[in-house]
């Protein structure tokens, strides 16, 4: 008797990362401001920016068009250095 | 307009602004995680589902429990954190996903509630010999309970999913 095994992997999402916090400071842009460039609510920014959520593709291209930077600079798979451990670094 | 007259009408603006009414209307109702409440509604219902069921004979105090939930549960898709369809406010890709992932949990809910509910009063009717009429009550309590359940159980869902964003 043929039998069939099926095996089901519960693949676990990546986190993705983000420095909407720290491109959001730089530009000295409150989240309500931030949250009226790309249509959503600020809330959501806050969300974003914790880590509790991933955006959409088309969220996170808006995000980067409204800072002006490429998208990986934004969002990353892996965490991003820290400023402080990135000054280091480039003081040594 | 006499100054009597006003003084009147001001006085009702005032009053009608602190029921709440006319901030619903403007959808100013400041949305908010709620944890507690929907476990108390759902208490309430379920308990009173439960004594229903113990108490054949006698609904009414399991029915009167069910509608206090169901009071409680009438409020929360109002100020729980779930955004309605077609409402005045945005409601921006974040707000879908907790809406989608709550009622999903909601719905399945129900559906397993139906599913053992029916087994329960059918094996209870069998055993106990519950007569047309009680079967009608117990049937009546069950649905209403499960009415309970699918207005408290998506916002038990999403305030527990997510956790409130500080304000700036």
């Amino acid at each position: 008797m043929y039998r069939q095994h099926i095996i089901i992997r519960v693949a676990k999402l990546p986190q993705i990362h983000n420095r909407i916090a720290l491109f959001r400071a730089e530009r000295g842009m409150s989240r309500r401001a931030l949250a009226e460039a790309v249509g959503v609510n600020p809330q959501t920014i806050g969300y974003l920016e914790r880590g509790d959520y991933s955006p959409s593709l088309e969220l996170g291209m808006k995000l980067a068009a409204v800072f002006d930077a490429p998208v990986e600079l934004l969002f990353s798979f892996t965490p991003f250095e820290s400023v402080a451990s990135a000054l280091r670094r480039a003081a040594e | 307009m006499s100054r009597f007259n006003q003084r009147l009408f001001s006085r009702l603006d005032a009053a009608a602004d602190r029921t709440g009414i006319p901030a619903l209307a403007r959808a100013e109702v400041r949305r908010r995680h709620l944890r507690w409440i929907p476990i108390l509604a759902l208490a309430l219902a379920l308990g009173g589902w439960a004594w229903g069921l113990a108490q054949p004979g006698g609904t009414y105090p399991g029915y009167a429990l069910i509608s206090a939930g169901f009071v409680l549960g009438t409020f929360l898709p109002i100020f729980g954190p779930i955004k309605p369809w077609g409402g005045p406010r945005l409601v921006d890709e974040f707000d879908r996903q907790v809406r989608q992932r709550a009622f999903l949990a909601g719905f399945a809910t129900v559906s397993f509630a139906t599913f053992l509910g029916i087994w329960l009063m059918l094996g209870l009717t069998l055993l106990d010999h519950w007569s047309r009429e009680v079967l009608i009550a117990q049937l009546a309590n069950f649905t209403y309970m499960l009415f309970v359940l699918y207005l408290t159980v998506p916002t038990l869902h999403a305030s527990w999913a997510t956790r409130p964003v500080e304000e700036e």
